[in-house]
């Protein structure tokens, strides 16, 4: 039927089965490489690098490292030196040179317990301001870093043993640390709970709203349903909310701009799509939320090229492709005669089950517009191509 | 009804509400409950009554028509592969994979091969604590040629989101960020059209001036300046109607209600105008050309996807020029100084995409058309010289001369003209209605008597109708005498009346004035005076706002 084929079509171009569990496979920005992270069976960490060569998946270099290696971004790093930051099982965040992988440019332990998350801003020309990466941890805390500053964080704020002013901070069950590379020893920003609290596991964390030098936000999901917006130029908790699911991942629309949209995926097949543009002081940001893929969502990912499309991977092997239509108002007035935002709507544009096990992770190539690389549990990675993504 | 079975789980409590009667093709016709024939659905699918494939396939197809959004009709589907396209889709996929893989591999080449920059004084400090988005990008000094291509990109990409999801502001901030970084021909159209979103005239002219001079083939800086145009246009009749004070409609029409708004321009431009719209013969569908071209930004592609300027085709070509006309006809002449900015614009735009000597003439008689417009009657005629040398069976060069000529008042240049016209196209009624319209006494006097002569009512009637009352004591003035006057009487008894009983009013008033009445009256004859009090008592019975009866009463005194 021509109506089916004009909708993008998600072909599985290559596939590779590895011998190793694959947690993370990300693109290295202006080639036709990917980077693949996990673990061997005997407890060490690697990276795989490979590259698409006349329609084949060639093995490029394979790295192995100490301690198992979850999550990696080329986020907070430069278009010519392109270093992959990661977080490994034992809590540290490395950054390597991936032509000189022996050592690591900037290393730090940045937690007590695994690295759940990383993210980077201000690299490779996304985000005004300086680079850093946010880690989020099991124990609870998410960190701000940047490499300059290696001693102190370069902001502290942590809460004082039997203080109770800040509201923030009694319900921030996670901490949030803020690592710039530059600075090694210390985070940029730290956010702990204070003690006694119970830790909360985070899972996920994203930068966002980095449209100018100062401006910059971190968001975190956790593992109880919490979502926490945090404002790195007011050092404040702007905004938060449970979504009664933990919180598998969370990803701004687009990193650099006035933030826009924000997509959270969870447990049970849930996700939601808020609309960050318009704040009410009581309720929040507006928010439209979908159930798919009867199972976890373990990723959310927008198209680099267009950021009303993005594409969330389940725990049944399987991928949609979503699009979101903003309403005929953004806005509207409340009860209170205050502007609340008004959310919009969420389309299926295509999906497909690529194998049994969860997609663990997905990522866009941020060079071909419909390339994308996935990552699944069944130990394999495949290259995808979406078609006709430019006339939806 | 019994339940279905007996555990029903919370979940699927569903499965037990459902009765067996209702698992039947004429009940799933006629039901049009979503929720319940989901329930259904899902019933028929677990299969626990038994596996019903044409059944579920029919109760889909049902749910389908009623909700084709529905959750239940999300089916599994497998990955595609080379098998799924035909083989020159698959393999316009993968060449261009390869294509892709090859310049990528270049550009990393390059990239490496450009010495690493020690980025360390350009990047901010570390944080220790204006939200609007910066005009330009800060440290952008030390970066590649390469880098920065990439970064305008990615800014305009930015944009062009913006001004997708309505924030035509922040478009306009990441267009000027990504030309701060490297200008492109893209960057500048699409400024410009957000420009023209937030109707900043001054700033559009100038980012489309600026596409035009880094590339003079730009067919989307040209096709920009149509809406821009439009749009402006639409501006234009908003601010006339302001002028006059009157309440602008909802969805304005623009030809009709520029051609009401023509206060200044006398009735006969207004007429040529209105026929000018007919020769182009697309008055009504003008409303729609116009939209369109607005919605272009928002449906084309080719403002996210290509950078390239894409070709005309020929029937665009043709679609375009005929927008070009009719944008062109509704001119308002009072603001001429931006109508001359626009026609230059336009002309310009217009001359460098065109080709060839049939281009050189439309060319040319567009102009023309732009300085009727301007009352610049004498260049018109130059141009419309010119087209015609060019393409001497161009008729619409030969109307636009007519006019031309009505204008310097070379009346007898200004027939051969028209007469022209219809010998080349019999059916262009405008000309026709042209030649008809009398436009100073002589003419009129001839075509009164022409007609008088023929004893031809209908054409007497057009002829009075197409005039204005106030014109009508000059041009019956000297020629008035009593077989014209009854003449004039019998026409408007039997032809105008019915149809413009205010205009036969307004006419016998003028009327009254002219210069003989009083003595033509004295000789006219008994039948003569019985029709003009026939005229007057059909005039009486009337109902109407612009008179009253009153009225009548007195100007029969006046006449008998």
């Amino acid at each position: 039927m021509s109506a089916a084929l004009e909708k993008p079509q998600i072909i599985a171009h290559l596939q590779k089965s590895l011998n190793y569990t694959v947690f993370e496979s990300r693109w290295i920005p202006c080639s036709a490489k990917f980077v693949c992270m996990g673990n061997f069976a005997r407890g060490t960490g690697v990276m795989q690098i490979y590259e698409i060569q006349h329609g084949e998946l060639h093995l490029v270099k394979e790295i192995e490292k100490p301690k198992p290696i979850k999550c990696g971004t080329f986020g907070a790093t430069s278009l010519q030196q392109r270093h992959l930051a990661t977080g490994d099982f034992d809590g540290n965040l490395n950054v390597w040179n991936l032509e000189a992988p022996d050592c690591p440019v900037f290393s730090v332990k940045a937690h007590k317990e695994i690295v759940n998350a990383v993210d980077g801003v201000g690299g490779l020309g996304i985000g005004d301001g300086a680079p850093e990466i946010v880690t989020g941890s099991r124990d609870g805390t998410v960190k701000v870093w940047d490499s300059r500053q290696k001693d102190t964080p370069v902001v502290n704020m942590e809460p004082m043993e039997g203080e109770t002013k800040r509201d923030c901070w009694t319900v921030a069950f996670g901490t949030v640390k803020v690592w710039d590379s530059r600075q090694k020893d210390t985070p940029v920003v730290n956010m702990e709970p204070m003690e006694g609290e119970t830790k909360r596991d985070c899972w996920t964390v994203a930068f966002g709203h980095a449209f100018n030098d100062q401006d910059r936000c971190v968001c975190a999901g956790y593992d109880n349903g919490d979502i926490k917006l945090f404002d790195l130029r007011n050092m404040s908790l702007r905004w938060e909310t449970n979504i009664k699911n933990g919180v598998c991942s969370l990803e701004f629309d687009r990193k650099d701009i006035n933030m826009n949209k924000l997509v959270a995926t969870s447990l049970e097949g849930k996700f939601h799509v808020f609309d960050m543009r318009t704040q009410h002081p009581t309720k929040g940001f507006a928010s439209v939320s979908e159930k798919a893929h009867k199972s976890t969502v373990w990723q959310v990912r927008h198209l680099p090229q267009n950021r009303e499309v993005f594409m969330t991977a389940g725990g049944a092997g399987n991928l949609h492709l979503w699009k979101y239509e903003y309403p005929a108002q953004r806005t509207k007035k409340g009860a209170d005669d205050v502007d609340m935002g008004v959310a919009g709507s969420v389309t299926l544009l295509q999906n497909v089950t690529l194998s049994t096990q969860p997609i663990s992770s997905l990522d866009w190539s941020p060079d071909k517009q419909g390339l994308c690389v996935c990552s699944s549990f069944d130990q394999s990675i495949r290259v995808l191509i979406v078609t006709k993504l430019s006339t939806v | 009804m019994l339940p279905l079975s007996g555990r029903g789980r919370s979940r699927n409590g569903d499965v037990t509400s459902v009765p067996v009667e209702h698992l039947d093709y004429s009940f799933i016709q006629s039901c049009s409950d979503l929720k319940h024939l989901e329930q259904i659905l899902r019933v028929l699918r677990s299969g626990q009554e038994g596996f019903y494939p044409h059944l579920i396939e029919f109760c889909e197809r049902h749910i389908e028509k009623l909700d084709p959004k529905s959750r239940v009709l999300r089916k599994e589907n497998r990955a595609a592969t080379a098998a799924c396209f035909s083989t020159e889709e698959w393999r316009n996929i993968s060449e261009d994979l390869q294509m892709w893989e090859r310049s990528i591999r270049t550009d990393e080449a390059e990239l490496k091969r450009c010495a690493i920059f020690s980025d360390a004084e350009n990047v901010p400090p570390v944080r220790s604590s204006n939200s609007l988005v910066q005009q330009t990008v800060s440290s952008s000094s030390a970066l590649t040629a390469q880098e920065k291509d990439v970064l305008a990109r990615r800014e305009k990409d930015k944009g062009n989101e913006a001004f997708r999801s309505g924030d035509y502001e922040e478009a306009v901030a990441y267009y000027s960020r990504s030309l701060s970084l490297a200008s492109s021909a893209a960057a500048f159209n699409n400024r410009a059209q957000a420009h023209i979103r937030l109707q900043r005239w001054s700033a559009a002219l100038s980012d489309c001036e600026a596409v035009l001079q880094l590339e003079p083939e730009n067919i989307k800086a040209v096709l920009l300046m149509e809406p821009h145009n439009t749009t402006a246009l639409k501006l234009l009749t908003d601010e006339t109607e302001q002028h006059q004070e009157r309440r602008s409609t909802g969805r304005k029409i623009l030809i009709q209600e520029v051609d009401e708004d023509a206060q200044d321009e006398d009735r006969q431009k207004r007429d040529v105008s209105e026929g000018e719209s007919g020769i182009m013969g697309n008055t009504h569908k003008t409303p729609s050309c116009t939209n369109r071209q607005t919605d272009g930004p928002n449906g084309q592609t080719d403002i996210s996807s290509d950078d390239t300027p894409a070709g005309a085709p020929p029937p665009g070509h043709a679609h375009l020029k005929n927008e070009e006309n009719t944008l062109l006809e509704n001119r308002e002449e009072k603001h001429t100084q931006a109508a001359a900015e626009f026609e230059r614009l336009k002309d310009e735009g217009s001359g460098s995409f065109r080709s060839g000597c049939y281009q050189e003439a439309a060319e040319r008689y567009t102009e023309a058309l732009c300085y009727i417009k301007l009352q610049r009657f004498t260049e018109a005629r130059q141009d419309c010289d010119s087209a015609l040398q060019l393409q001497p069976t161009n008729k619409k060069a030969f109307y636009r001369r007519a006019l031309a000529n009505k204008g310097l008042k070379d009346y007898l240049a200004c027939r051969s003209d028209l007469q022209q016209v219809l010998r080349l196209d019999a059916s262009v009624t405008e000309a026709e209605q042209l030649l008809m319209e009398p436009c100073n006494a002589c003419e009129f006097v001839q075509a009164l008597t022409a007609a008088r002569s023929q004893d031809d009512l209908l054409t007497c009637a057009e002829l009075l109708r197409s005039v204005a009352s106030e014109r009508l004591p000059r041009f019956m003035g000297w020629q008035l005498d009593a077989h014209t006057l009854s003449f004039v009487t019998r026409a408007l008894n039997t032809h105008l009346l019915h149809t413009h009983p205010e205009l036969v009013y307004t006419h016998l008033q003028q009327l009254h004035d002219t210069h003989r009445l009083t003595t033509v009256l004295m000789m006219l004859g008994r039948d003569e005076r019985s029709q003009l009090s026939q005229l007057f008592q059909n005039l009486r019975s009337v109902q109407t706002e612009a008179f009253s009866q009153h009225d009548i009463t007195n100007l029969a005194n006046k006449y008998l």
